[in-house]
């Protein structure tokens, strides 16, 4: 019997849509933050941020997303500034964070609600919210590391492999062929093979090591000049 | 040859981030060396036993008990604290001194500590805040003695912070070097990404070439104003040489040794890193990939050799940008030249002397007649060439009555009254080409007597100018050329 309608699948295997969706989704998204990552060149900060984000935009949808995100992000950024004088345990200074960000979070709906936008919110589900505030302890521990000009380099390209898995994801092309044909989900294993083994220059660097390059291009000339040159 | 496919070519030689994690990280080097190089403490105490100069620790904390009883008060006023899994010098506190007023520690930009803000530094690296993501020890703090720039150093770098030379090395053959210099953004670090110069070093003879600043490129250093090229590094070869040798003893296949220069102790490692930056490639304008291409499958029988190998492969760029941009073409102070002669006659391999000091050039008389000038110098050997005389008038007063004889002989072109250490001489000039370092030039010489001499021919200023740069440096090599 050939499966071509994840319904059938659905009720064959006795596992709701919802949940064989989501467990599809999930590698994908995996798969395309590596390909960003590693073909690239996109500088996200674990490959659990920018999957947690994808999810979050699907459920979220692209604008809210960015919103809640941005939000969550320089809310880590400006408390952490505001709290780096004071002396106290590390533990303490995340929860300080989330503390802030979720009150911060909760002014915000009360504002939207204020202008009644309620309505709105009561459809969007708060878990999704709630996932992308989690965040706030990688944020943290990355701004530690390599300062807040990085960290806004990162989350902006973060941003920009979740927005191409959103839209890879919520295309037709996705929608229609890959749910319907679930298992076309196991081409992630080969993809992800030959993910594994590229070792490639990644596209952010051809540009970063152009100067390079052309230099290595007039050399490889030359060399076939003087090669000539001598066979005269 | 297309041009995407060139394109194809060069960015091949281009060593990118994937290729170095999974070829040249895991691959090369062993687990063990890898987690020796991470952490900064066992590295130093492994190149201590093998007496490797590296600077010295005031003091290890561990445990935030060892935190505990230490006082900044029992060490000197000026020190490094730094975690020993740090990554990139993220984490590394520089003092300066301290203020004898309040006491306050006065690190880089004028920033003042008190000793709970220096402890509260070491606690958060206790608490892993530096550490490397895959560490999987507690991190803990390192606190060592400050290097003192040498004054070389200080004429091109920012004053504060200190600068080091950073050489990837590769089965021992040392593949590429350059230059690290902070700046006042990058907080006195040497680090790249955090805003330290990179300047490119030809391995031959430890002068810079060229330099990048956040990946792009630069002539000057921003702060200081001061040309980044042609700055020739000091003690280059002691550089070379511990930084190889602390690759060989941690057992890295390819890694990148940090070295400082201290005005009191010479050079030190300062660092050993598994994972080497990629933007060397960039101080350079060259890719490593390339590189390592054209040593792969040389076993070097010694570390010596192995530098050989490097130094000879990866050197010599300075000569021919020297020569690109004055079409001067660079000799060492001897050097093999071949001499032409009349109808063709050629002399070839002479050893002779590039003599800044002198003000013409002179070649022997055996090399002039082998030339062709043999028929004509018979000639002035009757009339006493070899004479010196005492004082400068009568020997004027002789060359004129050679002058008849001079016209009789075209191949002589004239004659000139020379001062050497042997006295007063009259010498006979003439017109020959001669070619070194791969330049023929036509130039005017005199012959003098020179078969006691050790070099056949003298190449004065006259010749040199306009044509040759004589580098000190440049090492006599008798198997090139």
């Amino acid at each position: 019997m050939i499966l071509d309608n994840v319904n059938n699948l659905s009720n064959v295997l006795n596992v709701p849509v919802y949940a064989m969706v989501l467990l599809g989704i999930v590698p994908t998204i995996a798969t395309i933050v590596s390909f960003g990552r590693h073909v690239l060149g996109f500088k996200s900060f674990s490959i659990y941020v920018p999957i947690i984000t994808s999810i979050v935009f699907l459920d979220l949808g692209l604008v809210y997303g960015l919103v809640v995100a941005s939000i969550v992000l320089f809310t880590t950024l400006i408390t952490r500034r505001l709290l780096i004088k004071f002396r106290m345990h590390y533990f303490v200074r995340i929860s300080f964070i989330y503390t802030i960000v979720c009150f911060l979070l909760f002014g915000v709906l009360v504002t939207l609600s204020f202008f009644s936008y309620g309505e709105l919110l009561n459809f969007k589900p708060l878990f999704p919210v709630i996932l992308l505030v989690t965040l706030v302890e990688e944020y943290f521990n990355s701004v530690v590391k390599d300062g807040e000009n990085k960290v806004m380099l990162m989350f902006l390209e973060t941003l920009g492999i979740s927005t191409l898995s959103y839209f890879i994801i919520s295309s037709a092309f996705f929608t229609s062929v890959i749910l319907n044909n679930l298992w076309l989900l196991l081409l992630l294993f080969p993809i992800n093979i030959a993910l594994a083994g590229w070792e490639g220059l990644r596209f952010s660097e051809l540009s970063r090591f152009k100067s390079v390059i052309l230099n290595e291009m007039n050399a490889i000339e030359a060399e076939a000049d003087t090669k000539k040159e001598k066979k005269k | 040859m297309n041009r995407l496919s060139l394109f194809l070519k060069a960015s091949q030689n281009v060593l990118g981030i994937n290729e170095r994690n999974l070829s040249f990280t895991k691959r090369f080097n062993r687990g063990k060396s890898r987690l020796l190089a991470d952490n900064k403490y066992k590295t130093y105490r492994l190149l201590r036993k093998n007496k490797i100069p590296v600077p010295k620790s005031y003091a290890i904390l561990k445990k935030q008990s060892d935190l505990a009883d230490f006082s900044f008060e029992s060490i000197p006023s000026t020190f490094v604290v730094k975690p020993a899994f740090g990554l990139g010098g993220t984490g590394n506190l520089l003092i300066f001194s301290r203020s004898t007023k309040t006491g306050d520690w006065i690190g880089i930009n004028g920033k003042r500590y008190t000793e709970n803000e220096l402890k509260s530094f070491c606690q958060a690296i206790l608490e892993n805040a530096f550490a490397l993501d895959f560490a999987k020890k507690d991190d803990f703090v390192i606190i060592q003695e400050r290097i003192k720039i040498t004054k070389s150093f200080r004429a091109i770098s920012y004053p504060k912070g200190i600068p080091d030379v950073r050489i990837v090395v590769y089965k021992k053959i040392p593949l590429m070097a350059m230059l690290r210099l902070p700046t006042k953004t990058s907080d006195g670090k040497a680090n790249l990404h955090l805003g330290g110069i990179g300047v490119g070093i030809d391995l031959a003879t430890g002068i810079t070439t060229s330099a990048v600043h956040y990946d792009e490129p630069i002539e000057k250093h921003p702060d200081t104003g001061v040309n980044l090229s042609g700055f020739s590094i000091p003690m280059w070869k002691d550089i070379l040489k511990i930084a190889q040798k602390s690759v060989d003893v941690l057992g890295l296949d390819f890694g990148a040794v940090d070295v400082v220069l201290d005005i009191d102790q010479g050079p030190m490692i300062l660092e050993l890193n598994a994972r080497p930056g990629l933007s060397i490639q960039l101080a350079n304008q060259e890719g490593l990939k390339g590189r390592i291409n054209r040593v792969k499958g040389i076993k070097p029988r010694s570390l010596l050799h192995a530098r050989k190998i490097g130094t000879s492969l990866f050197g010599g760029e300075i000569e021919d940008t020297v020569f690109d941009v004055t079409g001067m073409q660079v000799a060492g102070f001897i050097a093999m030249a071949n001499f032409y002669g009349i109808d063709q006659k050629v002399a070839k391999r002479i050893k002779v002397k590039n003599d800044t000091g002198a003000l013409y050039s002179s070649i022997d008389r055996d090399l002039a007649d082998k030339l062709g000038f043999d028929k004509a110098l018979s000639d002035f050997d009757e009339l006493e060439l070899n004479k010196t005389y005492h004082d400068r008038v009568e020997a004027l007063q002789h060359k004129k009555q050679m002058a008849k004889l001079v016209k009789d002989h075209p191949e002589i072109i004239g004659l000139t009254v020379v001062k050497s250490g042997n006295g007063i001489t009259i010498r006979p000039k003439v017109r020959i080409g001669i070619e070194m370092e791969g330049k023929r030039i036509e130039a005017i010489v005199n012959i003098a007597d020179r078969s006691n001499m050790l070099y056949k021919g003298i190449i004065g200023r006259r010749t040199l100018r306009k044509n040759f740069l004589v580098d000190s440096n440049k090492i006599f090599n008798r198997y090139k050329d």
